[in-house]
């Protein structure tokens, strides 16, 4: 006699079908997430990765709004100081007519007045905020630049400067202390302006303060090279993000996506699969030999 | 034994037989779907014959046992993989609950809420004085706490749901051990009364029916079971807590654990929680003191990490008064047992954030300095989030290894199952053979019967003449 062979074939088909069931959930998952991981425990290594990924995605958004936010900054900055240069330009014209040995004294007090406007223009420049913040101020939450009363200008900032987070590892300085911008001892832009217009308002010789006029002038256009390269590296340090980003979307699709071709393939083979095994079971156990036994009479 | 009589008792006695072997077969298509059923077949031999001097004469059939088809090493094998089954599927579904709060890529985990805490000091750093960033901060810094709470209640409320359920799964193990032992009782009994009347089969209906307790007491817990004298059984836990002795049971019992809230199980006074496997309750208590309990203590460590780092680097800054920085979070507590679940924002004025370095309002320095402690090594040597991949890999592949265990467990369970299937279950072909098979030998048993009658009546009427 033969092995006997299992008479409920209700349990194996049951089994079967659960299985057929659980591959169609997978593949209509992956079609309708478009993710090959839908939890960790899909691919627990990956899942790994994709947070590591996920967190410098969004590193990658900090640094871009932190670049957006100091690029204005720094832009700000850039555009005051080209100001600044040409108010200095224009004091220095003054200067030139005021060492004219033909004017008057009225002529020269004239001068002296402008030179004074434009100190004080150069006091508000000098005091310039974005969104609040005091441009050249170093770190000290103050008014950097304070006109006293003797018509001398103060700097009551600090020599700190911040810096801000732009690309993984790296820093930049985000502001120049006022005090280095604006200049120190001789070269400085307001003690040279007063020297001017004090000279010009005594009729003296305006040859030692010009000279110290033209060096304060040539410093704040230094000054100025910092925040224009700036705002230039931090353009270039975009587009490296940029792609940056793209590389890694690409790494997380390539982690947990996958493409939409293969999980419709999936589906459809799932459902085949599916189709072929339902139609089997409907087969199953509708006939045994008492079908064919004759009624008793 | 001859003469017409003698025919007739043994044309009597294959009735007697076939009517037999027709209610086992009416009883087997009757419980072609009763789970747990074992078919039944007959045993019958010729009776002894009697021997009239020369010759030998037959005395028709006797039935000698209905037989229960059982195989015991079978049974057992199912009824341990069955409980190695129950325990991974139990474990499994609570671990893929656990699973879908770190779920990152469908925002449940906690990178999002990491990089936004960090990076709200990377804004901070590019306008340290700004009042809209500072309390950015703190709503970033809130949103990570909350987030390490609600995932350390989340885990705590799955673990009560499963104290729930090992109480309950322990009262029914102590009313299944407790019918058990009624039937060891009972088929003690009818084993001695079937050793009496040869006919009966009142212990192997009741061994079908023990057995069928047996296997969902083994999906239950663990249980190793031994035969004992006169067809009883001993079941034991895995770790030897006797559940079934004889006609004896003996209870399981639950308590709260004070210190922990949850739920222990005893037996005969001794804790035995730890040593429990097998079944639902081995996998609830795998779940809840392994896998869960695991999760939370690394969630612990990653808390306590971050709030210790943080508020170090806090306190070696300055806040926009000038004042040495305060820790932005509460303490976490000493051994970081419940740093998760007790997380908190430790100030509510944004001012307080220590974001210089110096004195200087405006320096962001300090809070450049928080921001890159994302990178740097907690005290566990790994970076947060280092550290929470970590959690998500180490409980991925936890479940992972249990679902590829549990689908082996399935296929080997259902492969025995058809193995049972294969020797014990009612096959209605069989049992159609079998019904034909029978009533052409009541048939022919019948016929017997009335060819002798006609022959007595030859005799009768040789007799009365007419």
């Amino acid at each position: 006699m033969s092995i006997r062979v299992n008479p409920n074939l209700y349990l194996e088909s049951l089994a079967d079908l659960s299985q057929t069931r659980e591959a169609e959930n997978t593949a209509l998952q992956q079609v309708s997430t478009g993710l090959s991981v839908n939890t960790p425990s899909d691919n627990p290594a990956a899942a790994a990765a994709n947070i590591g990924v996920q967190s410098e995605l969004a590193n990658i958004d900090q640094y871009t709004s932190n670049i957006t936010s100091v690029s204005a900054q720094l832009q700000v900055g850039n555009s005051t100081l080209s100001s600044a240069v040409n108010l200095l330009n224009q004091a220095i014209t003054y200067g030139t007519q005021g060492g004219d040995s033909n004017l008057t004294q009225a002529n020269k007090d004239t001068l002296a007045t402008q030179i004074q406007s434009i100190q004080s223009e150069l006091v508000s420049l000098a005091n310039t905020t974005y969104q609040g913040q005091y441009l050249f101020a170093g770190t000290a939450n103050v008014q950097p630049f304070q006109t006293n009363a003797d018509g001398s200008v103060s700097y009551e900032g600090d020599e700190g400067t911040n810096s801000a987070e732009v690309s993984p590892g790296t820093e930049v300085q985000t502001s120049l202390p006022g005090s280095q911008v604006f200049g120190a001892g001789s070269a400085n832009v307001f003690t040279a302006l007063t020297q001017l217009s004090t000279t010009l308002q005594s009729g003296g010789d305006v040859t030692t303060a010009m000279a110290n006029l033209n060096a304060a002038l040539n410093n704040v256009s230094n000054q100025q090279v910092f925040y224009g390269n700036a705002v230039s590296n931090l353009q270039n340090t975009q587009t490296y993000l940029n792609n940056d980003k793209v590389e890694l979307s690409s790494q997380q699709n390539n982690l947990v996506g996958i493409n939409t071709d293969t999980a419709i393939s999936n589906l459809e083979q799932a459902e085949t699969t599916r189709q072929a095994v339902l139609s089997a079971a409907g087969q199953i156990g509708q006939v045994s030999l008492l079908n064919y036994l004759p009624a008793p009479s | 034994m001859g003469g017409l009589s003698g025919i007739t008792s043994i044309a009597l006695s294959g009735l007697s037989v076939d009517e037999a072997a027709l209610s086992v077969t009416s009883n087997n298509i009757a419980n072609v779907n009763t789970p747990g059923y074992a078919r039944e077949t007959v045993e019958v031999a010729q009776s002894t014959p009697v021997n009239m001097g020369q010759i030998t004469y037959g005395t028709g059939v006797t039935l000698q046992s209905v037989q229960s088809v059982q195989d015991h090493i079978l049974n057992s094998r199912i009824a341990d993989e069955n409980s190695q089954q129950s325990q991974s599927q139990s474990y499994l579904s609570t671990m893929t609950q656990v699973e879908t709060m770190f779920n990152d890529d469908s925002g449940t985990g906690l990178q999002s809420v990491l990089s936004s805490f960090y990076n709200s000091y990377s804004s901070l750093a590019t306008d340290p004085t700004s009042t809209s960033l500072r309390e950015s901060v703190l709503t970033a810094a809130q949103n990570l706490a909350t987030a390490f709470n609600q995932d350390s209640t989340n885990l705590e409320s799955i673990s009560s749901s499963m104290d729930q359920q090992v109480s309950s799964d322990v009262s029914q193990v102590n009313s299944l051990s407790s019918q058990i032992a009624q039937l060891n009782t009972q088929i003690g009994q009818a084993n001695a009364t079937d050793s009496a009347d040869s006919s009966s089969d009142t212990a192997g209906t009741l061994e079908d029916q023990r057995s069928q307790l047996v296997q969902t007491l083994s999906g239950l817990v663990g249980a190793q079971v031994n035969q004992t004298s006169n067809g009883m059984i001993t079941v034991t836990t895995s770790n030897g807590s006797v559940l079934v002795a004889g006609d004896q049971s003996y209870k399981l019992d639950t308590e709260t654990d004070p210190t922990t809230g949850h739920v222990q199980v005893y037996s005969q006074g001794t804790n035995i929680t730890s040593s429990l496997s097998g079944g639902d309750i081995g996998g609830l208590i795998q779940a809840r003191d392994q896998g869960i309990s695991g999760v939370l203590s690394q969630l612990d460590t990653l808390a306590a990490g971050i709030s210790d780092s943080v508020n170090a680097q806090s306190e070696a800054g300055y806040d926009m008064s000038g004042n040495p920085g305060q820790d932005l979070f509460t303490t976490p507590p000493e051994g970081n047992s419940g740093a998760a679940a007790g997380m908190a924002v430790n100030i509510t004025d944004p001012s307080l954030i220590a974001a210089a370095s110096t004195s200087a309002a405006g320096d962001g320095s300090n809070a450049l300095a928080i921001a890159k402690l994302q990178s740097a090594a907690l005290a566990n040597g790994q970076s947060p989030v280092d550290s929470y991949s970590t959690l998500v890999s180490t409980l991925g592949n936890e479940v992972s290894e249990a679902t590829t265990e549990n689908t082996a467990q399935g296929l080997v369970l259902t492969q025995l199952q058809q193995q049972q299937s294969n020797e014990c279950g009612v096959s209605l072909d069989e049992e159609a053979v079998n019904l034909i098979q029978y009533q052409q030998a009541y048939e022919a048993s019948a016929r017997v019967i009335s060819t002798v009658q006609s022959l007595i009546n030859t005799v009768m009427q040789m007799g009365g003449g007419s």
